[in-house]
């Protein structure tokens, strides 16, 4: 059961009439006033949404300014610069949610946060206090940006998923660099030490575009404040999966493939087979794919608990999806047979971990059944051997 | 294995070698211990000419501080359970840190520097790789094909914490109960004359323990030892006929009953019917009835914990009902991944067991520290059971406001304890004897408010408990004029939260320390625990120089609870939370008041309807109450005329202050009959008592009443609920208002959750989307910012992947 979430006021009406005390008229000090003595004792009620909070710092520095009551500039200056720093900082913290920092300026420009708010932010930090007259133009363009990013979608909510999705940047190319990259470093021993700042270099950028997929979830799930974390986790690890089930990558591109054993008999192997030819008494992925990959998901899997869930849950529906009629599956009709491949050495690999393991097992198993029963029964001999290996 | 941080601080402590500070890295460095078996090391640790020489110096002045951690100078005698503790925390330390730290440095290395090429020299050949092993073959089947199984897993980082296994697994499956029932030999349900017989009140299960056998029980029951003794949570209960009511949840580690050595009776053979005859050849014999109490009605209110009285559905299998005739007691068989048995450690047992009343007539003041989730409770707790074997009283002071034993947390508290515990917090909700409202879960927002409390109780201790002047009033053999005391601290143990429990170890002068030392991993290149050794910190908050004197305590340095004991599926919050509604459904005796070293402890629970729907005490705030107080970071920007707002829905603090020390200075044109001001100071601690919690679920509009002659006043009702006794709320005058806040689930009408999705969020018969104060599902699209904020601290930065 999932709880409601407490808020400071009784109705939205509350905070619409907030709402129109900051922004009405911009001289209207004692609106102000008024909304600061509000947001105050709401703050003592409850925690309250980080817009709001950062939108009664600008307020009470804004109403300190105009009522001129401070004794120097610097005082005002300082006030300014730490309510937009704790606004800058308030917004981009629930979003660094990768293992690894990421670029404020990144996230911030995922969030449609202006750049040189951020530059403000940095230089309030670590460099000397910005002019009065800048803090000031910062403070009003916040106190707007806050306007049309919390203050007017919570209190006219509009369900338009027509909404611009913020594009995610393209998986193939980094997935290709690493498969290059191994390839180069399973063949030659020597090259290990040259190769490892590469190497880990594109771990990172690939944790760095799970990190950016997170807050792509976000923002389709219409749920920006992140509080969902599992969801979003999930829905990144989805599209890394999604990249990695495409041919080229987990199943070798050529056409020199392997068929599984039985069905060697029904289909004649030529030689050019060979390249996606798995290891046959185990029907695992062949030595040199695994070699490239397995380094890789077990790294994915060590940061994210659900990687291989996710993973062997992708590659299941891949495998029922694919109708064996098109002409498509037909030209290549070892692309499912190799996916199934990877779903074993997945159950393998997560066997250190029964619970793990029996819970990835349980989960394919019941697609499986689920995709047999609406499914039609040709597709029963192709996927009946993932079965078979599981009584093992 | 060597860590190549560990190398490189070395190179770096042989480099300082000349200076004569450098001696600070190296130590720090040595708390990663060797292991004796050399592991792989990561190829780039032996390019580097200066880490090869500095490795074996490290491992010399490792060896030379075998367990450094504790080694530094005690002020006092040490108690003998240090050579215990080294082991523990060795092996504890070295899974935690070498995976972690080894991770990281492959990773910086691989950064620092320049890469190396292969040589020129090499060009031809393949070059020479010391750290892989695998050359030789692999060279053969590189020329095979693709298929050549190279082990590359060298140029990936290794990751903190391999999640592949989990440690906590172990011990599943160990046997937790291996007493066999069997009716007629070593089980009997009891017929009334039987029970009559025996002097037994109600429906009795009698079970009879061998030497070797132990029951590990799992619900609420009452229990009393008949002949012989057990021990359970640490404590050895003597057969008398007092049953003590025993609760166990899965939330919390279960009790297992073990027949103890010592021998006493409650059993005359003459009063034995025939069939039960055969019971006296048992070492331990222990009679069961059924409590109860409701408490299992908390797992409705807070669905976190639902059933958490009974077998989780999916174990039912390992854990069965101990007899038709007591419903709620099962026994559970295997430790499974929901049921954990309460353990002592082996240091834990040492100390227990070095305790035994002072000689002379004074009385012992134990103090517990160590870090969160290290058990420091569950060894308070054991302690105080120690303690009532041999006293009639003990007090315990909590000062951990965020999960306290007795009361709901945002107070400090002096609890006078008479009866044994046996169950988690949330099942012994007790009226404090004295307690000070800090009014939030931690005591950051105000440290010296939170200092001035607990010295207040100290005082208070002093004074008037620790040799109470009363009379032998039975034949209890315990000592009764004395009282012990026991203090629990928090968990935040650094930074200010160390500074604080230091000061109050300070004020306290202990007779025991207990120390709960949890390895620490070093980080920082700095050991965290050398702090403990520098009492002398001359910028520690809230100290004075005068005050970092020497102790006399003895100090006991004890090992953490192993990590399986907690459960990890329940969060300090989720206890929180059940603490707080615990005590709002609690049901205190009326007429109870807790003078006179009384402990006053809820034995039953009103979990019939919601917080919602109790009828509550409507309050006119002008006549009730003197003076209502804000406190908390930001509570004084608070304006008269929003308070009632800021009340509303708010727990409360009821606070009793004494006659003329409550300065009321309120403009009664501006707050609306509520007597508050801005800026006013919670009471003072030396002048004022909390009695207990109250929750204001509504605060009325300002309303005008007619007076006297004409005039007209404006008032403010308040609707009040509490739990408390109206004896203890009559001199209550004064009413405080922290960051405590309502758990959601007590804002729930609980009623309703077993209908459809869209009757769950209904109140009362208010539509869930009208429910005011409560936001459900999530915020409207394209919202920023609309959450509260939240902050990460375990960040990693780029170059520590």
């Amino acid at each position: 059961m999932r709880l409601p979430r407490r808020v400071p006021w009784a109705s939205l009406a509350e905070l619409e009439e907030i709402c129109a005390a900051i922004y009405a008229d911009e001289n209207d000090l004692d609106a102000k006033v008024f909304a600061i003595n509000r947001i105050s004792a709401w703050r003592t009620v409850t925690s309250l949404p980080h817009a709001l909070e950062s939108a009664l710092a600008l307020l009470v520095v804004l109403v300190h300014d105009k009522k001129q009551i401070y004794l120097t500039a610097l005082q005002l200056r300082q006030s300014y610069a730490t309510a937009i720093l704790r606004l800058v900082n308030g917004l981009v913290d629930p979003l660094q949610v990768g293992t690894y920092a990421r670029p404020i300026t990144s996230i911030a420009q995922q969030l449609g946060l202006p750049g040189w708010l951020v530059e403000l932010r940095h230089a309030s930090t670590h460099e000397d206090l910005p002019s009065l007259d800048l803090l000031r133009e910062a403070t009003r363009q916040s106190l707007s940006w806050l306007l049309q990013n919390y203050f007017l979608p919570i209190l006219n909510p509009v369900s338009n998923s027509l909404q611009s999705l913020p594009a995610l940047r393209p998986l193939m190319p980094l997935l290709k660099l690493y498969k290059s990259t191994m390839k180069t470093v399973t063949k030659d021993l020597s090259l290990h030490s040259r190769y490892r700042p590469k190497i880990v270099a594109i771990l990172r950028d690939i944790e760095r575009w799970i990190s950016e997929a997170k807050v792509s979830a976000n923002i389709v799930a219409g749920d920006p404040d992140g509080s969902d974390v599992d969801f979003k986790e999930i829905w990144a690890l989805e599209r890394f999966c999604e990249g990695l089930i495409e041919k080229g990558m987990l199943v070798p591109l050529s056409k020199k493939c392997a068929v599984p054993r039985f069905l060697k008999q029904a289909v004649k192997l030529t030689d050019i087979y060979r390249k996606r030819q798995y290891s046959e008494s185990e029907l695992l992925p062949s030595r040199s794919s695994v070699a490239s990959w397995s380094h890789l998901l077990d790294h994915l899997h060590g940061i994210h608990p659900d990687f291989f869930s996710v993973l062997s849950r992708q590659l299941t529906s891949t495998l029922m999806q694919a109708d064996p009629d098109t002409e498509e599956a037909k030209l290549d009709p070892t692309y499912r047979a190799y996916i199934a491949c990877w779903i074993l050495w997945i159950v393998e690999a997560s066997r250190n971990s029964p619970p793990a393991s029996l819970e990835i097992k349980k989960q394919v198993l019941s697609s499986l059944v689920k995709g047999f029963n609406h499914g039609t029964m040709p597709q029963l001999s192709q996927s009946m051997y993932v079965f078979h290996d599981f009584d093992r | 294995m060597l860590s190549a941080v560990a190398a490189r601080r070395a190179a770096l402590a042989s480099q300082q070698a000349q200076s004569p500070d450098a001696s600070l890295p190296v130590a720090s460095s040595s708390t990663t211990p060797t292991p004796p078996s050399p592991a792989p090391q990561s190829p780039r640790e032996k390019r580097k000419p200066s880490s090869q020489k500095a490795a074996p110096k490290t491992k010399k002045a490792r060896k030379l501080k075998p367990f450094e951690k504790s080694n530094h100078v005690r002020p006092a005698a040490v108690a003998d359970e240090f050579k215990d503790q080294t082991e523990v925390i060795e092996v504890i330390s070295e899974s935690d840190e070498d995976g972690s730290d080894s991770a990281m440095s492959v990773l910086e290395d691989a950064f620092s520097g320049p890469v190396p090429q292969p040589s020129d020299k090499a060009a031809g050949k393949r070059a020479w790789s010391p750290s892989q092993p695998l050359v030789e073959s692999s060279d053969e089947e590189d020329d095979d094909d693709a298929d050549a199984a190279v082990d590359v897993a060298s140029l990936f980082p290794r990751l903190p914490h391999s999640l592949w296994q989990s440690e906590i697994e172990q011990d599943e499956g160990q046997i937790l109960t291996s007493f066999d029932a069997r009716p007629g030999h070593n089980f009997f349900d009891l017929t009334d004359e039987e029970c009559r017989q025996l002097g037994l009140s109600s429906k009795t299960t009698v079970v009879a323990l061998g030497d070797d056998d132990t029951l590990a029980s799992l619900g609420t029951c009452t229990l009393a030892v008949l002949h012989g003794s057990i021990n359970m949570f640490g404590m050895t209960l003597l057969a008398s006929s007092k049953f003590y009511p025993i609760y166990a949840p899965r939330s919390a580690p279960l009790p297992v009953l073990r027949p103890a050595m010592k021998a006493s009776s409650t059993l005359v053979p003459g009063n034995i019917s025939t069939r039960l005859q055969d019971l006296l050849q048992f070492r331990t014999i222990i009679a069961f009835q059924e409590l109860r109490t409701n408490v299992e009605g908390l797992g409705l209110v807070c669905r976190t914990f639902q059933d958490t009285f009974k077998p989780a559905r999916f174990e039912k299998a390992g854990t069965q009902e101990l007899s038709e005739d007591l419903p709620g007691l099962y026994m559970v068989r295997q430790q499974t991944k929901e049921c954990r048995p309460f353990s002592l450690p082996p240091t834990w047992s040492t100390a227990l067991d070095s305790i035994q009343p002072q000689d002379d007539m004074s009385s012992g003041t134990y103090i517990i520290k160590g870090p969160k989730n290290s058990g420091k409770s569950s060894f308070a707790r054991s302690l105080t059971n120690r303690l009532l074997q041999f006293y009639r009283r003990v007090a315990f002071l909590e000062c951990d406001v965020g999960q306290s034993e007795f009361t709901p947390g945002g107070m400090v508290s002096l609890n006078i304890i008479s009866e044994p515990i046996f169950g988690p917090p949330f099942t012994h909700p007790t009226l404090p004897n004295y307690a000070h409202y800090i009014g939030s879960n931690t005591p950051r927002s105000s440290p010296s408010h939170y200092l001035d409390a607990i010295l207040a109780l100290i005082q208070t201790y002093r004074a008037d408990v620790q040799t109470p002047a009363i009379d032998d009033e039975d034949d209890d053999p315990r000592i009764f004029d004395i009282i012990p005391l026991v203090v629990n601290t928090m968990g935040w143990s650094k930074g200010l939260g160390a500074d604080l429990t230091q000061k109050i170890e300070s004020i306290l002068e202990a007779t025991d320390v207990f120390d709960i030392q949890v390895p620490t991993r070093d980080e920082y290149g700095f050991s965290t625990s050398t702090r403990n050794n520098a009492p002398q910190n001359e910028y520690a908050a809230y100290h004075d120089q005068s005050l970092a004197g020497q102790t006399s305590a003895r100090i006991h340095v004890l090992e953490p609870v192993a990590s399986s004991a907690i459960l990890s599926s329940y969060t300090a919050a989720d206890h929180r939370t059940l603490s707080i509604l615990s005590y709002f459904h609690a049901q205190f005796p009326a007429d109870a008041s807790p003078k006179e070293l009384q402990q006053i402890t809820a034995t039953s629970w009103d979990v019939s309807r919601p917080l919602c729907a109790v009828p509550p005490f409507q309050v006119d705030c002008s006549i009730a109450f003197d003076k209502v107080v804000l406190t908390g970071a930001g509570s004084e920007d608070v304006v008269e005329e929003e308070v009632g707002r800021v009340l509303n829905g708010a727990i409360v603090a009821f606070v009793r202050c004494e006659p003329g020390t409550v300065d009321v200075d309120v403009d009664p044109s501006k707050a609306m009959g509520i007597p508050y001001s801005r800026h006013q100071a919670p009471p003072s601690p030396a002048s004022s008592q909390c009695v207990g919690l109250g929750l204001t679920r509504g605060v009325s509009p300002p309303i005008t009443v007619p007076g006297k002659e004409g005039s007209s006043k404006v008032t403010t009702y308040l609707q009040i609920l509490t739990p408390l006794p109206q004896s203890v709320l009559i001199d209550a005058r004064v009413l405080v208002k922290g960051e405590l806040e309502l758990p959601v689930w007590g804002m729930l009408d609980f009623r309703n959750f077993d209908g459809k999705d869209a009757d769950m969020g209904r109140i009362g018969s208010v539509e869930k989307d009208n429910v005011p104060y409560l936001q459900w599902g999530k915020a409207a699209e394209g919202v920023l910012g609309g959450d509260r904020r939240r902050v990460r601290r375990n960040l990693m930065r780029r170059g520590q992947m």
